[in-house]
């Protein structure tokens, strides 16, 4: 469904029906997408096991750690986490509760602050940052996906999505142009007007995703998106997300604990006592699109 | 941005309908208070500044004031009125009024009579009315040119040679010759004595009970021969108290000291010695009630202000319930992008907007009981809904608002996204 969703937007697109076996060759299209071409040429050279140094790096955490005073004792939340995830990734951060992934999505989201350690997003030192700057940040290059949607109820679905573009100040025709356009990319084309607690979890979760994507961030932080939905619903939201990193090339984290996820990625980083240990790129990954493969 | 805030501000209200009313009840019933109070206040002022320019605002009474011996002077105060015991004082004699009449003396005095005061208890034939005795001379139809509908004024012959002559009021006509008629040349009894009745006087205030319409004019030299024997020790006529008009407006301050040095020495009191007599100007008396009804202004506007202020403790409850119930979405609107400057004004705005929304409705329910007010008194008084009092109940609740808005809203904008996300 997503294909004729997005050949209806971009008719000269790729005919796909999600993700398809040849998915990892690079797509010969003309689609028009900015980042579409840097999406393929990641895929491209991840594809043939070219080194990674010239793929573009979204984000670049060095030395990251986080303590918590609790008292007298010290908590170490994250102690050193390097990553590096690149544009076109398709990565999810796994760990059991208490493993310091959700102090990392906070940290990766920008919505907290690194004790030490640096973190360029995007090519921005964002570390120093102040609250009202990484607030900045955070509208324009991060999307947040979150696992009980966040909308605002008695609100139609397209002033939902232009939220963030009105913290962006961006004009009000403008504003209706990309919601509208946003909504379509993830199939509520004709659900603009409808308030959020009019729509199933499925479709609010859809609108969560058009809100993320309005103001074409460099990443999709998605914080356990299925976690809300029954396997079926779960399955056709990971299709959206595999489309939107294979058409789009929109690099997209997942923070789960929820291997369903994981078996989606291209990559999964897993983390323990604050600490990665470990980060396996895949090219058998499963094809959310292609049935119901998020049956547990 | 602002639109945004206001389109916020209203689902938030439009969400929680019955909790927005009782918030607003506050702001409502405080601001109605004022403008209803206001606009009844600026009514009464209206009114009695009205009467004031009926009688003309350079008419000065005089009022005589006893002299107790080492006690000093017990000065009347104006409020007490004519009507007051002082009035029995003999100190002011027909003698003084004459003295005023002295051109060379009282240069910016226009007019003077005397006037006594009583009751009236008069027939015409089996037909009663009781009302109000003037007794004058007269020149008292010159104070405000009280002219007559039937007959004419009696002339300073009557007045001399104390005739017993009436004139009626047009109230008191309509009791005393309830089948209308010219009753000029008629005989009326006044306090058992008859009474010839040469005029009907036009209606002047109202033509009801209690104003001057319900009286019945007399010489007031016939008076004191017939009615009130009253002279004082020099064996003068005692005039009651006195009218004098000034020649202006702007000559009523040299004509009470003009009045004043003459009353003086015609009573022969010395450099050190009190008054026996008190001047007053109408401006005096207005001033008077002026000044109470703007005492009472300001203690009205204080009630209004309190419950205003409640109104306004009120909002900041309901803002930090709001605050605390909003939490997560405060939490996404900062994930999203929205910096603190921003969720603050977000809630400043909905704070001012739920104040003014309760500031309008008051304003319409004030102006309405104030016109309530003006249908039940039969239009006899009026209430003035200044521009003034309506922009100052506008500014007054958007101030409300304001400052019991920004401690909620501050609150608001400093709830840490991470735990605002995670509320629950």
């Amino acid at each position: 469904m997503f294909g004729n969703l997005l050949k209806s937007k971009k008719p000269q697109a790729i005919e796909t029906n999600g993700l398809s076996d040849d998915d990892m060759e690079p797509h010969v299209n003309g689609n028009g997408v900015s980042n579409g071409l840097a999406s393929n040429a990641s895929r491209f050279t991840m594809n043939n096991g070219v080194s990674e140094l010239i793929r573009k790096p979204v984000i670049e955490t060095k030395g990251i750690t986080k303590t918590y005073k609790m008292g007298d004792e010290v908590l170490n939340a994250l102690s050193g986490v390097d990553i590096t995830i690149y544009q076109g990734d398709l990565v999810a951060i796994m760990g059991p509760s208490g493993s310091g992934k959700s102090t990392l999505m906070n940290i990766v989201g920008c919505l907290d602050k690194p004790t030490s350690g640096t973190y360029k997003l995007d090519g921005v030192d964002v570390e120093k940052m102040n609250d009202d700057q990484l607030a900045g940040i955070r509208n324009q290059k991060i999307g947040f996906v979150f696992q009980s949607f966040n909308l605002l109820r008695r609100t139609p679905s397209i002033e939902n999505v232009a939220q963030p573009l009105i913290y962006a100040n961006v004009g009000g025709r403008e504003r209706s142009k990309r919601s509208r356009e946003a909504l379509e990319m993830v199939g509520l084309g004709k659900r603009l007007h409808h308030h959020a607690n009019e729509l199933s979890g499925g479709q609010q979760q859809r609108v969560a995703i058009a809100r993320a994507l309005v103001t074409d961030p460099a990443i999709i932080l998605a914080d356990e998106p299925t976690g809300n939905l029954d396997s079926k619903t779960g399955a056709e939201i990971m299709c959206l997300f595999q489309t939107l990193n294979a058409q789009r090339g929109m690099t997209i984290i997942f923070v789960t604990h929820d291997p369903r996820i994981a078996s989606h990625c291209k990559r999964v980083i897993r983390i323990a006592d604050g600490r990665i240990i470990g980060d396996d790129v895949t090219v058998d990954f499963l094809d959310a699109c292609k049935g119901d493969t998020f049956r547990e | 941005m602002f639109k945004e805030n206001l389109r916020v501000a209203l689902r938030a209200i439009a969400a929680n309908k019955l909790r927005s009313v009782l918030t607003m009840l506050g702001i409502i019933i405080g601001v109605s208070a004022v403008i209803s109070l206001v606009a009844l206040g600026n009514g009464v002022d209206q009114f009695i500044n009205g009467q004031f320019a009926k009688q003309g605002s350079n008419l000065v009474f005089i009022i005589p004031v006893r002299v107790e011996q080492g006690k000093g002077a017990n000065r009347a105060g104006f409020a007490a009125g004519p009507n007051s015991r002082q009035g029995q004082s003999l100190s002011l004699t027909l003698n003084d009024v004459e003295a005023l009449k002295n051109k060379s003396r009282v240069p910016d005095l226009a007019y003077v009579a005397p006037l006594a005061q009583g009751g009236a208890r008069a027939f015409n034939g089996d037909t009663k009315y009781l009302g109000s005795l003037r007794a004058t001379s007269p020149d008292y139809r010159h104070f405000n040119n009280w002219g007559t509908t039937y007959g004419d004024w009696f002339d300073e012959a009557a007045y001399n040679s104390k005739q017993r002559v009436a004139l009626i009021g047009s109230y008191a006509y309509t009791k005393l010759f309830p089948d209308g008629g010219d009753p000029v040349g008629l005989e009326i009894r006044l306090n058992d004595i008859a009474f010839r009745v040469i005029g009907v006087l036009k209606e002047r205030s109202g033509g009801t009970q209690g104003s001057e319409d319900d009286s019945i004019i007399i010489p007031l030299t016939t008076f004191r021969e017939r009615m009130q024997p009253l002279k004082n020790a020099k064996g003068q006529t005692v005039a009651g108290f006195v009218l004098a008009q000034a020649a202006d407006q702007d000559k009523v301050d040299a004509m009470v000291q003009q009045v004043t040095d003459v009353l003086r020495q015609e009573h022969g009191i010395q450099f050190a010695g009190e008054d026996d007599f008190s001047v007053g100007s109408q401006r005096d008396l207005q001033n008077t009630v002026g000044a109470v009804t703007g005492a009472l202004t300001i203690f009205l506007a204080a009630i209004a202000g309190i419950s205003l202020f409640v109104g306004g403790i009120g909002i900041m409850n309901i803002m930090l319930v709001s605050v605390t119930e909003r939490t997560r979405e405060i939490g996404l609107r900062k994930a999203i992008g929205a910096r603190r400057s921003i969720i603050l004004m977000q809630f400043v705005a909905e704070s001012i907007f739920l104040s003014l929304l309760g500031g309008t409705i008051g304003i319409a329910l004030g102006w309405g009981m104030a016109q309530l007010v003006v249908i039940f008194s039969n239009g006899s008084f009026q209430a003035l809904v200044t521009p003034g009092s309506v922009a100052l109940a506008f500014s007054f609740s958007a101030f409300v608002g304001l400052v019991f808005g920004v401690y909620p809203a501050w609150r608001a904008s400093q709830l840490n996204p991470i735990e605002a996300l995670r509320y629950e």
